[in-house]
């Protein structure tokens, strides 16, 4: 009996693990809370499967263009996590802050796709997806700026295209852009000097 | 007839006590009146009692979700947006280290 009850609750605990083993494209994201009390503006937003569903609920009943533009984004994704941190003066977070979500982001199936580093302005942006075959199963970007850091996962299957247009909906300013889309194929580093 | 009608109405007014099971009586038929009470009312009053507060129970359930589900719906919002200006920032890059005259 007490062995039964010692094997129900390792179940139990194990519970997130599987969870996490479940959705390989899911990254843990560390701790923030320090620099969330640093920083001048925080933004921390988990959406699990069931929150999106009710979120795309809400969208679906909304009936115009924008709304079936998200849906359309989000068809596939199981789960959005998103930690973005802005601060007041340069140099409140330390590269130790992210170096965890990179040392995920070295396991097999993630590929860096696109990085850009702009060294007089030190601004970089990287982005990975994780691909298995033609499908990709998670996305992960890390915006970094003296003042500012943000890391997005995206879990399950995104059109990056896709996303990309919805810049300037939901009442965010375009920015010029010249591109047709992003690379399909490989990485591509941008450094800018 | 006049001393008739007087014994008449002496012995009509006549001093007469209630009796030895008076009280008990008044006392049955006050237990019966509650006990229609309880019987009628009581179980009227709890179901209204239940259905009022099944509803109110039902209607904070409704808010809270509305709540939840709108600010679901703000996240998402927001973080597809920062999502989207992350990858024009990239796209953006590319397209310029792929032909700076642009």
């Amino acid at each position: 009996m007490r062995l039964r009850s010692i094997t129900l609750a390792c179940a139990l605990l194990a519970l997130p693990a599987l969870a996490f083993a479940a959705d390989p494209g899911r990254l843990q994201l560390p701790d923030f809370t320090a620099l969330s009390k640093k920083a001048s503006q925080s933004v921390d937003i988990s959406l699990d499967p069931s929150l999106l569903r009710l979120a795309s609920g809400v969208i679906s009943s909304d009936n115009d263009a924008d709304s079936a533009a998200v849906n359309g984004v989000i068809q596939g994704i199981r789960g959005i996590y998103v930690r973005s941190y802005t601060f007041d003066k340069p140099g409140e977070y330390s590269t130790e802050d992210v170096k965890s979500v990179e040392a995920q982001l070295l396991a097999p199936g993630w590929q860096p796709i696109v990085s850009t580093h702009d060294l007089k302005k030190g601004n970089k942006v990287d982005i990975y997806v994780l691909r298995n075959g033609n499908r990709t199963d998670g996305l992960a970007i890390i915006a970094a700026d003296p003042r500012e850091l943000t890391i997005v996962n995206i879990v399950g299957s995104i059109d990056l295209a896709k996303l990309a247009r919805l810049q300037g909906q939901f009442g965010v300013p375009k920015i010029g852009l010249t591109a047709n889309g992003t690379p399909q194929n490989g990485s591509v580093t941008v450094q800018t000097h | 007839m006049s001393d008739e009608f007087e014994k008449a109405l002496q012995s009509a007014l006549r001093r007469q006590g209630p009796g030895e099971d008076f009280s008990a009586r008044v006392v049955a038929r006050l237990d019966g009146t509650r006990g229609v009470f309880r019987s009628r009312w009581l179980p009227a009053a709890l179901a209204a009692c239940i259905i009022a507060a099944v509803g109110l129970v039902q209607m904070r359930q409704h808010a809270l979700d509305t709540a939840r589900a709108n600010q679901a719906r703000a996240q998402l919002l927001q973080a597809l947006s920062i999502a989207s200006d992350n990858i024009n920032i990239v796209r953006a890059a590319v397209a310029h280290a792929e032909n700076p005259n642009s």
